[in-house]
């Protein structure tokens, strides 16, 4: 399998935890580009490339999206349904990945097309193999086109 | 017979010879009476011849003296002719009468016989006279003879009833008048008998008819009762000897005391009406109580008239005993009572309807037939506006209000319950439909408006409580996955000798720690403030402002900050500490959230609109997106995840306030043009 550069976009007001995920993604050893926003109109700026995310080095379009649910400004739902209402993002997963194990949370993610849902395990452990599992599946596994290098576009 | 005419004949040859002799002495008499005048004359002129005068004078007064005699004496044979006349007269009459004579000596036996008695037994006059009474007698027996002659002879008249039989043997009866005389030293029953055949017979119809109209009298099962003008009872029917048997006898008293043991006449009397009237009257009075299983009767009076004079003879009196039919008629206005009472005093209004359809049969509209006062309360809707009244006129609706619905129950007569929001009345009503009658029915309801407010006030506390646990089990979890989290790596360093983040690590451990105490103090604040249990006292806001803004002077003096008091801040009721803190915590936020304004300030002042004073705070730093003006005051919601606080504080001042009666809310044209957050709070004590 070719290494390919896989770009992530981390939507998550905690920045603990946002180093949790960056720390045991790191640990996994997949050649990533983890970048990290801290809420939900940041989130929408960086796929829209807006206000300080115009350039799109510093926003490229990322291969998945690792989306929190309670964020400010923009709630992580909303964010999801404004990702899935534009056709130019509809090649990007989302993967829900919140501390909320909420039935209605869950529900409401999938109405709205997320691909995966995830809660954070208050262990470590189990947070660091869930984290594991999906680099694995994510990141090698699962095929997801790849626009940053072919060029070519989908849409 | 033709002895008695004989007889007659030759008394009246008699009686002429006497009436010839009567008119000759009376001729004599007048001659005789001339001469002595003429005599007279002649003395009076005076040349008597005295010795003729003499002898003329005796001879005259003789002749009178003859005169005198002979008319004496035709008199005394005129009134033997008198007597005998009358004799004759009674014999004949007698012989001739209709009755039977029939008269016997002691012995029984036939003295005399008329007629009548030869002709209606069949005997000749012969042949009854030599038969004693016993051979026609039917019934009489001869033993008592002797007895009964006895009873007759004292008493001197008797009246007694029996048969005879005729010489064909028929037997009739008879009437007998007995008269018991003495004559010549003789004993004799003089009897005369008639035949009273026709009258019995007349009066076996009589008795019939009497019985026969007794007999239906009796057979009515009401009571009749007929009075005379006087009131008092003539006849009475078996049913009023029964219905009144403790208080017989019945007739022959005044109606009112044998009836009503009153010795005055009842009023109202509809039989005293009927008398003076003349015509039918009618009423329900009382029978006797304890008297009489009767205790209601309704009594009829019909006048009963001379048919031909048409003059009032009596009252008749129909009592018809109605008991029962008053019982159940009581008992009925006891229920109609009973219900009439539930029905105005029910809390529940209830409307009772008819169904009104068109040609076909359609139902087009419904009718009001009564309402009770709760309808009038519970819709404002006074009853005599809605009475006799259609459903589309009393509620203004183009169609009738549920109509489907109430004109299936009216239909079908199966009940139907349902809650419904009414719009003419703007209220939410529980309604209950049933049938009571063909195409009627009732609408039984409650006014359920602030039932329903209370619900949806109980659904808003459970969305927030929901919202509040949510955020509550979100906003802990995330500082133990911090820790737990940070842990696990420092673990994993140590062990592989990676030293170099250690103490950074520790202190995201430490903070998360610290986060989490923070946010279990806010929680602990924030429940305690839906429990506030002190009474409100006067407060000057323009002092808790002042209070605030020396707590916070430190920071105020650091960022150079303008702070203006607008005059005219009133008094208000509340906590004091809890609006201290809602009002620090305003005003902490305009100082955070400055930005790098070069001349910061901040104004606080009060404005009053549809009178209602509102407080407000107007700074002019970084400003607020209009998007998150409501987002803001959730539990736990910050916009900037890199700000210190758990983002309680917004959360808790819109709380406090609320609590209070009042409400928070905020204007911002967005970044960079400065927020106003508004608030109002009771200025009165109520």
């Amino acid at each position: 399998m070719k290494k390919q550069t896989f770009s992530i976009l981390l939507v998550e007001d905690n920045f603990d935890h946002a180093e949790l995920v960056k720390r045991t993604l790191e640990n996994f050893q997949v050649e990533n580009d983890l970048f990290h926003v801290d809420n939900g109109e940041a989130a929408l700026d960086f796929l829209y490339r807006r206000g300080i995310y115009k350039n799109h080095i510093v926003a490229p379009k990322p291969n998945l999206i690792l989306l929190d649910l309670r964020l400010p400004k923009i709630d992580g739902l909303e964010v999801l349904r404004e990702i899935k209402k534009e056709e130019k993002f509809l090649d990007i997963p989302v993967v829900i990945l919140t501390s909320s194990d909420a039935e209605q949370d869950l529900i409401k993610a999938y109405c709205y097309h997320a691909n995966s849902y995830l809660t954070k395990p208050v262990d470590f452990l189990k947070f660091s193999n869930m984290m594991k599992d999906f680099g694995n599946y994510w990141l090698s596994w699962n095929k997801s086109p790849d626009w940053n290098h072919s060029g070519k576009k989908f849409f | 017979m033709c002895s008695i005419t004989q007889e007659l004949a030759s008394l009246q040859k008699v009686y002429k010879k006497i009436l010839w002799i009567d008119l000759m002495v009376f001729s004599l008499t007048f001659i005789v009476l001339v001469v002595e005048i003429l005599k007279a004359v002649e003395i009076l002129e005076g040349s008597p011849k005295t010795l003729w005068g003499a002898i003329i004078f005796i001879v005259i007064i003789l002749l009178l003296f003859i005169a005198f005699f002979l008319i004496y004496k035709s008199k005394k044979n005129r009134d033997v002719f008198q007597t005998e006349r009358i004799r004759c007269f009674t014999q004949f009459a007698l012989s001739r009468l209709s009755k039977m004579a029939l008269w016997t000596n002691q012995e029984g036996q036939f003295v005399y016989v008329n007629h009548s008695a030869c002709d209606i037994l069949g005997y000749s006059q012969e042949e009854l006279l030599s038969r004693k009474i016993f051979d026609i007698e039917d019934i009489f027996p001869v033993s008592s003879w002797e007895e009964h002659w006895q009873k007759l002879k004292s008493s001197g008249n008797l009246i007694v009833e029996s048969s005879y039989r005729t010489k064909q043997g028929k037997i009739f009866p008879v009437e007998i008048h007995e008269t018991y005389i003495e004559f010549e030293g003789q004993e004799y029953n003089c009897t005369f008998v008639e035949d009273i055949t026709k009258r019995r017979e007349s009066e076996e119809i009589l008795r019939k008819n009497e019985r026969f109209l007794s007999d239906i009298f009796n057979s009515i099962q009401d009571g009749i009762s007929i009075l005379g003008l006087d009131l008092t009872v003539l006849r009475v029917n078996s049913i009023m000897e029964k219905w009144y048997s403790s208080n017989l006898p019945l007739v022959g008293r005044k109606c009112h005391t044998c009836y009503h043991a009153s010795d005055r006449i009842c009023d109202p009397c509809p039989s005293v009406r009927c008398l003076s009237s003349g015509k039918p009257e009618s009423e329900i009075v009382r029978g006797i109580p304890g008297a009489t299983a009767v205790e209601w009767i309704e009594l009829y009076s019909y006048p009963m008239k001379n048919p031909k004079t048409g003059e009032i003879t009596g009252v008749l009196e129909f009592v018809r005993d109605i008991t029962h039919r008053k019982k159940a008629e009581m008992a009925l206005e006891a229920s109609e009572n009973t219900f009439r009472t539930l029905f105005n005093n029910m809390s529940e209004g209830v409307a009772l309807h008819e169904v009104i359809m068109d040609a076909e049969g359609k139902p087009i509209d419904y009718r009001f037939i009564d309402v009770n006062p709760a309808y009038q309360r519970h819709t404002g809707i006074f009853s005599s506006n809605v009475i006799g009244r259609l459903g589309t006129e009393v509620y203004g609706t183009e169609k009738a209000a549920y109509l489907d619905v109430f004109s299936k129950v009216a239909m079908t007569g199966i009940p139907y319950v349902f809650d419904t929001y009414f719009p003419p009345l703007k209220r939410h009503f529980h309604v209950s439909v049933v049938c009571h009658g063909e195409n009627r029915f009732a609408t039984v309801f409650e006014d359920i408006t602030e039932r329903k407010q209370k619900e949806r006030e109980l659904q808003e506390k459970n969305a927030e409580l929901e919202r509040f646990t949510y955020t509550v089990s979100h906003d802990l979890r995330s500082p133990l996955i911090t820790i737990k989290g940070f842990l696990g790596i420092m673990e994993q360093d140590l062990l592989s000798g990676k030293r170099d983040q250690v103490l950074l690590d520790m202190k995201r451990i430490s903070d998360a720690a610290d986060k989490m105490e923070n946010l279990l103090r806010d929680l602990l604040e924030l429940s305690r403030i839906g429990r506030i249990v002190s009474k409100p006292v006067k407060i000057s806001s323009e002092k808790l402002f002042q209070d605030a803004i020396e707590l916070l002077s430190g920071l105020i003096k650091t960022k150079e900050i303008h702070i203006q008091l607008h005059p005219g801040l009133p008094f208000v009721y509340g906590d004091s500490m809890r609006l201290l803190q809602v009002i620090q915590n305003l005003l902490e936020n305009a100082i955070k959230y400055m930005g790098q304004e070069k001349k910061p300030f901040i104004e606080i002042g009060i404005i009053e609109e549809y009178s209602e004073k509102i407080f407000w705070i107007k700074d002019n730093g970084i400003g607020i997106d209009p998007k998150y003006h409501e987002n803001i005051f959730g539990l736990f919601n910050k916009l900037d995840a890199r700000t210190e606080g758990t983002g309680i504080g917004l959360a808790l001042a819109r709380r406090i306030i609320e609590v209070h009666g009042g409400r928070i809310w905020l204007e911002s044209e967005g970044l960079g043009k400065g927020s106003t957050f508004f608030f109002t709070l009771p200025c009165s004590e109520s």
